[in-house]
């Protein structure tokens, strides 16, 4: 593992790949301070662009915009008290009453500095646990593999959204556009209705950027709000450098926090908005003057910001070894590593060192460079953001996703598909059903569908092989056991509210 | 009574459930010609998409009769979705037509103004400054080629 973290060093360092998180972290913050944009929109806009580049530059790109975004949601968490990505929220409770209070700077300092150490220990987190469970991975068959994917699909289903039922439909309806096409093994087109467009499949990239950019797009349309009024944003003044010593009185939040952060990245389906939350409570518990939380207390602000970037790189552990997001913007890099022909998954170490040992260094250095870009200058730029007016953003984005999804086979056909899988995408969005599962049923269909058959060949069509095998049988209880959870989590939470009843 | 059936039905949750069964059912319907090593994978999905489908009607039928429980509304604002959709569609139609830069020269003062914006110098400069710009990054540096615009010959795509 140690040879191949220095091997890979110097190709990070290379001017191109060192420009690419530069440029993520800068599109990332921008796009994370615009309320209803987000990381996700931001990368699946993105992608289309990263066909004709070398992998490494693309990951280094997604890296800097993922911890980007991360922190830029703050900045309007703070500055408006509306969170630029759901994992801001809990940025809110003191960043705000900060500005308010004239303090503005002072909670954007710290947010800045505790995102750069939230997004800096998981991306350590990540390189020291992913690559020995990439190894006992490896060890998995056909049978197993497919249990994987079955696994991740209902993980993410279950736990992501609120509702299972919603949950499982989308990652059907991912998993039918992935049969979409001829099959490999048999030559017979699957639901292509004699459109020779179809044949080949309907490439990942049209699904992610109709799904995750053309509802945020049309709801900056729907907002009356054509411009957002700042507050506090005349008080960005003052030195990021010399505000960190009075900062790191925050040391235990930020371990606590840290560490909050990569346990719930490496769950699927929880989230950043989780890592936040439940690391503001845990420090407001420990605190001394918990009774100032909530009324601009700086310590709030840290522990939000630590845990909702500690989440980043974690969430990417079992996304890599596993292919196995815990966020939406994991499964958007899954996507990104199979465009450029790289199955997310136990062999993933194997087969391509360079691009998985490079995307990890990626995600520390796009960490440390948050603060670098985290200034007074900076902030003060980046506040202006909120200032664009909205309609105009949602052209330019609507602009930008014609000329990504045209630009990868140079036809009209795939803006029209990606247009009805953003109307898919809105419809979802307003039934509440999640939109990660369907991209990793895309992501995972061909894969499971592939297995399951290699599976049936090896055993001569005998469906025990499935079930009789050691590691399948720990699987398959561990999916047993994510399809009981929302059952067991409802009952304990019926059980509490009678008892506090 | 018959109101309150008709309410409850027109849940959103009941039309994407109803929805959802007769996807299903019409792709189950496909998978016939198959032969049964390349149908058992979809079959299997689209049984299970079809049940949830079921389910998720059920549901949501049942909630829409509770008092406290009311379905939300289906769009944040009906008038503004269709403006935006329908102005995305006459893009997409006319990047076909007109060709790409000269549609989204119309796109973006016109989603704009429509939208409500008001202030001529900003919308000028930024239709300018984002054609220019993506002509300069797409159309120079990186070489796509768009359909031709309208003032063009028809023969290969705009160098742009």
């Amino acid at each position: 593992m140690l040879d191949q973290l220095l091997h890979v060093i110097p190709v990070v360092m290379q001017w191109q790949n060192f420009l690419s998180i530069l440029a993520g972290v800068i599109m990332g913050i921008f796009v994370g301070a615009m309320p209803g944009l987000g990381a996700t929109m931001a990368i699946s806009v993105l992608i289309p662009f990263t066909f004709g580049l070398d992998p490494l530059v693309a990951l280094g790109m997604m890296a800097g915009i993922y911890n980007g975004a991360m922190y830029g949601g703050s900045i309007s968490a703070v500055l408006l008290r509306i969170p630029g990505t759901p994992a801001a929220v809990a940025t809110c409770f003191d960043g705000y009453p900060m500005a308010l209070q004239g303090r503005a700077a002072e909670a954007l300092h710290v947010s800045v500095v505790s995102s750069a150490i939230g997004g800096m220990v998981s991306a350590l987190s990540l390189i020291l646990l992913a690559p020995p469970l990439a190894r006992v991975t490896l060890a998995f068959g056909p049978p197993e593999v497919f249990w994987v994917a079955v696994f991740g699909l209902a993980s993410i289903s279950l736990l992501m959204g609120k509702n299972p039922i919603k949950g499982l439909l989308s990652a059907c309806i991912g998993l039918i556009v992935s049969l979409v096409g001829a099959d490999e093994i048999t030559g017979y087109d699957r639901f292509t209705f004699d459109c020779l467009e179809l044949v080949d499949g309907i490439n990942i990239v049209v699904l992610l950027v109709g799904l995750y950019a053309l509802p945020p797009a049309i709801g900056l349309l729907e907002d009356a709000d054509l411009e957002m009024v700042v507050i506090g944003g005349k008080n960005l003044a003052g030195s990021l450098f010399k505000s960190i010593p009075k900062m790191l009185r925050f040391w235990k939040t930020w371990i606590r926090g840290s560490l909050i952060g990569i346990f719930i990245g490496i769950l699927p389906g929880a989230g950043g908005s989780l890592a936040a939350f439940l690391s503001y409570n845990e420090s407001k518990r420990a605190a001394k003057d918990s009774e100032t939380w909530g009324k601009g207390n700086p310590e709030g602000v840290a522990a939000a910001e630590v845990a909702n970037n500690a989440d980043t790189s974690a969430a990417m552990i079992p996304a890599l070894t596993l292919g196995i997001p815990g966020t939406p913007v994991a499964a958007l890099v899954l996507g990104g590593l199979l465009i450029h022909g790289m199955q997310p998954g136990p062999m993933l170490f194997r087969e391509h060192p360079q691009v998985v040992y490079g995307f990890m260094v990626q995600l520390f250095l796009s960490a440390v460079m948050l603060l670098a870009f985290g200034g007074t200058f900076a902030t003060k730029t980046f506040a202006q953001v909120l200032r664009l007016p909205r309609p105009i953003l949602a052209a330019v984005v609507i602009s930008l996703m014609v000329i990504g999804v045209y630009a990868i086979n140079n036809r009209m056909f795939d803006v029209y598909l990606m247009f009805g899988f953003g109307l898919v995408g809105y419809w979802m969005e307003r039934l509440d059903i999640p939109l990660a599962p369907a991209v990793l049923g895309l992501i995972l269909g061909e894969y499971a569908e592939f297995n399951l058959r290699l599976s049936l060949r090896l055993s001569r069509s005998d469906w025990s092989i499935l079930w009789t095998r050691p590691i399948c049988l720990i699987i398959i209880a561990l999916t047993v056991l994510v399809f009981l959870w929302p059952a067991v989590s409802a009952y304990r939470e019926k059980r509490k509210t009678r008892q506090s009843a | 009574m018959v109101s309150e059936w008709r309410r409850r039905l027109a849940a959103p949750d009941v039309v994407g459930g109803i929805l959802t069964v007769a996807v299903c059912a019409f792709l189950g319907w496909e998978t016939r010609s198959l032969p049964a090593s390349s149908a058992i994978f979809p079959n299997m999905v689209l049984f299970l998409a079809l049940v949830l489908g079921i389910a998720m009607a059920v549901q949501g039928f049942i909630k829409s009769g509770g008092k406290e429980d009311r379905p939300a509304r289906f769009f944040k604002n009906r008038r503004r979705f269709f403006i935006a959709i329908g102005l995305t569609v006459l893009y997409i139609l006319g990047i076909n037509t007109l060709g790409f830069y000269s549609s989204t020269a119309i796109l973006v003062p016109v989603i704009a103004l429509v939208f409500g914006y008001r202030r001529p110098l900003v919308i000028v400069l930024s239709t300018i400054v984002f054609v220019i710009a993506t002509y300069l990054l797409f159309g120079v540096a990186m070489d796509y080629r768009f359909p031709p615009e309208f003032f063009q010959s028809q023969q290969g795509g705009s160098h742009a």
